[in-house]
């Protein structure tokens, strides 16, 4: 696959938090919370990759790390070809105009003081590409966009529906014409049925405006239907990533099993034996050695899960998998 | 698309909030209205002392000495609240006396405010060993009782009505800080604080444009709040005679001036606390007010 | 009949206007069986099952209809009965267990006090019985992590307290609202498994609310689809996800994507959901169906009952 399609890449990402109280504000000697751990993926220019795992394994931190939200405590982020997780901040603040969020909880993100107006007029003038005339043209534009009408302008958040809240949180986001955009849970919060009008806006705006998505979720349902390619985590790091026609059919990992398993199947759908992983999810300040998994795989492990942590290994073309037990 | 398709809400828009929606919800709160009277009522008191005061409120006149209200014998409709122990007229003097309360809660309060605005926010925003050294200064004056700081604090610098004010913002300004501060922490680690930096904006940016005006309806309301306590400072602080100093007429202190006399001149001491019981009841309804109508989840 | 909802009204009194919560749903559950009330936020699924445990606050008011629970009518019954009722008859499993729990008792007198609330047993024997509970539920070393606080159970780990307090005293109905819908899906499904083995073991009939699709089908053999504040379709969960009838249960159901397809668009409903407080003269899904028809808009559709048992409320199946 040649470099120039990868707008993303990641090298050994990590994210560690300190957890603890501290004296005088440093962080000597408190735990660390391994949020991301040694992450090394790729996202392509054009596609939707989608990130699944349970909560507590890390997409969101993922999420906000390539952003440059948070700081990486170790690894490369390259954007671009830009490698953006050793430049100074000043230097990001230009680059983000290309990289933009849209977040869970369109309540939490909108700051409640301010107009649907306001709120995006911010990125539209920051970004530096229209004047105060165009801005306003453009505003009208986004809003019909992501199919809100113009009377939503002066409106407020709590004046709003969770629905039209989000689609402004996308009209936002688009607002500064990124080339990347993480939407973290957009759809959580939301009625089924309006979980449908937002991924159906969502999947259109990204074909109309060539958008690399990553598409972070908890629900398999949604993510293998918005995404091309599909990325599994798990306690920090990354265990399987393959096509999205793949994940039910041919899901390699223990982890990935169990996670398919446990969605409950609706109507006509052929019912799964369903694997009942046992135990609690582990202590993220406090992983397990070895495979992170191994203490609650349904799997027969072997002494190497014990002891050496499995690395992805492509076990068919575009699909990798990190197991000791696959292809023996 | 129309909007039935997109399936929005097609009500009628409804104003954005702002002023006209605060002053509706504060007006459906009736004491809260009382206390915004009876605010502008001492307000209009103290500015209009000139020409309302009967008399003047530092002219003595032995002759008519601890003179009774005028319903009691001895009382006349020209004192209409008797005189004190000097032959000053009462009533003249509680007017002007306004005038000390009012200005040192307003003076006192707005600085106090805005020290706290701001290292509150700098505590709160940037962490680390900013915020350890400023709370470690609030820690150290939060340990200090009121009175014996303003003590201190007369005793080096001397009495007298400036000193008094320096006295109460050096205390006060931490109660704000802590407030602004817990505030701004909570709001850096939100999501709209999060999508603003997303967008690129810089930290002064957020700091002003986005987390201020989540924090300024929160710091308004405590601000009236801290107006009574001020007073009721000022108003102890005379009394010990740190304060304002004689003639000048401050509520407390003569407050304290009747104190020899309350078996057989009770209304020296009296007329002078109720108007301080009264001037903070009415600024703590107006405070609750505030709140409630600024607080846009009550609004609705 | 262990349970029969007789044309339920529950209303709430706002400054706004009177919100018909819930406007004449009627529906049974017999011993030992299952039910689901599907449907979407502000249909009133909740507020049926406060109205059914007696719970409903300030603004609401039953204003009509009867609960009849094993011989009782609930809405006549007073709150010192009610609770006596809640307590031995019923066995409630909430949301959210962060907040159902008070992080200031450990959670064994939490179990306990649903055993004592019901009288009969002693202290001693109230804590025997809420460990046995926990044990029957699942957590480990049970009588030592009774002493433990909320805050030191995992989501899961509450959500089988709560299930550990409410079969505590062997109750004849649960009554389920979002059970997981705070859990993630691997921990859901132990809670589901958990739910379905206890009430085959000690034969509780359960209502569930949920907005799920998916746990529906995994636990209730009966489903209702609800739709401001009214029944629209109820059917044997299999045949409602399969073949839908009302038009709104299709368009719910069918936005659900389903696994391994990757159809262009997910199919949609447009509109919105009605304002409770100012509700249209007819069938109150018309503005937005994509078959309504003229006497749709005109008169309200009553409940049809069809010959294999299914119940529609909807003019296309008169």
């Amino acid at each position: 696959m040649p470099e120039a399609d990868h707008l993303i890449t990641t090298l050994d990402l990590k994210k560690y938090f300190f957890v603890g109280s501290s004296f005088l504000g440093t962080s000597k000697g408190r735990a660390a919370l391994q949020a991301v751990d040694g992450v090394s993926l790729t996202i392509r220019r054009g596609e939707t990759l989608g990130l699944v795992g349970e909560s507590g394994c890390g997409k969101s931190t993922l999420g906000r790390t390539l952003l440059m939200l948070e700081e990486p405590t170790a690894g490369q982020i390259d954007f671009d070809g830009i490698q953006i997780s050793s430049l100074k901040s000043a230097e990001i603040a230009k680059l983000r105009r290309r990289m933009q969020m849209v977040f869970q909880d369109p309540l939490a993100s909108l700051n409640p003081r301010k107009s649907v107006r306001q709120i995006i007029h911010l990125p539209l003038r920051l970004s530096g590409l229209y004047d105060k005339s165009s801005a306003a043209d453009r505003l009208a534009k986004l809003l019909k966009l992501v199919g809100l009408a113009p009377e939503h302008a002066a409106r407020y958040p709590h004046q709003l529906s969770g629905g039209e809240r989000q689609r402004v949180g996308i009209a936002r986001a688009l607002a500064m014409e990124p080339d990347f955009v993480v939407a973290d849970e957009p759809v959580a919060s939301l009625d089924v049925s309006i979980q449908a009008q937002i991924i159906n806006l969502l999947k259109d705006l990204q074909a109309r405006l060539h958008l690399t998505l990553l598409f972070i979720s908890h629900d398999l349902r949604l993510t293998s239907y918005v995404s091309h390619r599909i990325a599994v985590m798990y306690l920090g790091k990354i265990v399987e990533i393959c096509p999205a026609e793949e994940l039910f059919g041919r899901m390699a990992h223990p982890y990935t099993r169990t996670l398919i398993s446990a969605v409950p199947s609706i109507g006509t759908e052929v019912r799964r034996e369903r694997i009942i992983v046992t135990g609690e999810p582990p202590d993220p300040t406090n992983p397990p050695p070895g495979c992170r998994f191994h203490p609650r795989c349904p799997e027969e492990i072997r002494q190497e899960c014990r002891e050496a942590e499995p690395g992805l290994k492509e076990i068919a073309p575009g699909h990798l998998a990190a197991c000791h037990l696959i292809g023996r | 698309m129309s909007t039935v398709e997109l399936g929005l809400r097609t009500e009628a828009a409804r104003r954005p909030t702002g002023l006209r929606e605060f002053a509706r919800s504060f007006c459906r709160n009736r004491l809260a209205v009382i206390g915004a009277v009876l605010i502008l009522f001492f307000i209009g008191m103290a500015l209009a002392a000139p020409w309302i005061a009967p008399h003047s409120p530092t002219e003595t006149n032995l002759d008519r000495r601890l003179q009774a209200p005028f319903w009691a014998p001895g009382g006349s409709y020209d004192h209409p609240l008797g005189c004190d122990h000097l032959g000053r007229d009462l009533i003249s003097r509680i007017v002007y006396g306004s005038r000390v309360s009012i200005l040192i809660a307003v003076v006192v309060v707005s600085l106090t405010m805005l020290i706290g605005l701001v290292t509150g926010l700098l505590a709160g925003y940037f962490g680390g060993l900013l915020d350890a050294f400023i709370s470690r200064i609030v820690d150290v004056l939060l340990a200090f009782p009121f009175l014996i700081f303003a003590l201190a604090v007369t005793a080096a610098l001397g009495p007298g009505l400036v000193n008094m004010i320096l006295a109460l913002v050096f205390k006060g300004w931490v109660e704000f800080c802590r407030v602004v501060r817990a505030e701004t922490m909570s709001a850096k680690a939100s999501d709209y604080v999060l999508a603003a930096r997303s967008v690129g904006l810089s930290n002064v940016r957020i700091l002003v444009g986005e987390i201020l005006p989540n924090v300024v309806p929160s710091l308004i309301v405590l601000g009236t709040f801290n107006m009574a306590v001020v007073i009721i400072a000022e108003s102890s602080l005379s009394f010990l005679g740190l304060g304002v100093q004689p003639p000048t007429p401050a509520w407390g202190s003569m407050v304290n001036d009747g104190r020899p006399y309350m078996l057989n001149a009770w209304w020296i001491s009296t007329f002078p606390g109720v108007a301080v019981a009264a001037l903070v009841l009415s600024i703590n309804l107006m405070g609750e007010g505030l709140r409630d109508a600024l607080d846009p989840r009550l609004r609705d | 009949m262990l349970l029969e909802v007789d044309n339920l009204q529950t209303y709430f009194f706002t400054a706004g206007g009177v919100t018909k919560a819930v406007d004449g749903v009627s529906f049974a559950l017999d011993n030992g069986q299952s039910m689901a009330l599907v449907g979407e936020s502000g249909c009133g699924k909740s507020t049926i099952a406060l109205s059914i445990i007696g719970l409903v606050l300030y603004p609401g008011k039953i204003v009509g209809g009867r609960v009849l629970f094993d011989g009782q009518d609930l809405t006549k019954v007073p709150p010192r009965e009610m609770r006596r009722v809640r307590a031995r008859k019923m066995g409630l499993v909430f949301q959210d267990p962060q907040t159902t729990l008070n992080p200031a008792f450990t959670i064994g007198e939490q179990v306990a006090e649903s055993i004592l609330a019901a009288g009969g047993t002693a202290r001693k024997a109230a804590w025997d019985r809420a460990v046995a509970a926990m044990e029957e539920v699942g957590i480990a070393s049970a009588a030592e992590r009774a002493k433990q606080y909320p805050h030191e159970f995992s989501g899961g780990m509450r959500q089988r307290t709560m299930i550990a307090a409410a079969i505590a005293r062997s109750p004849s109905l649960f009554i389920a609202d979002e059970p997981t819908t705070a859990l993630d899906v691997t921990i859901q499904a132990q809670i589901l498994d958990l739910i379905r083995r206890e009430r085959e073991r000690l034969d509780t009939a359960l209502l569930l609310i949920t907005h799920d699709l998916g746990i529906v089908g995994e636990l209730c053999e009966t489903a209702a689809v609800m739709y401001a504040g009214q029944l629209v379709e109820r059917a044997p969960t299999a045949s409602l996800l399969s073949d839908p009838l009302h038009p709104y249960s299709r368009a719910l159901i069918g936005c659900v994507p389903r696994l391994g397809s990757r159809a262009q668009r997910l199919p949609t409903v447009g509109g919105s959901v009605p304002d409770l407080a100012n509700l249209p003269q007819g069938c109150r899904f018309a503005d937005r169906c994509p078959e309504a028809m003229d006497i749709c808009r005109q008169d309200m559709p009553e409940i049809i009952r069809l010959e294999n048992g299914r119940e529609v409320r909807c003019y296309l199946h008169a």
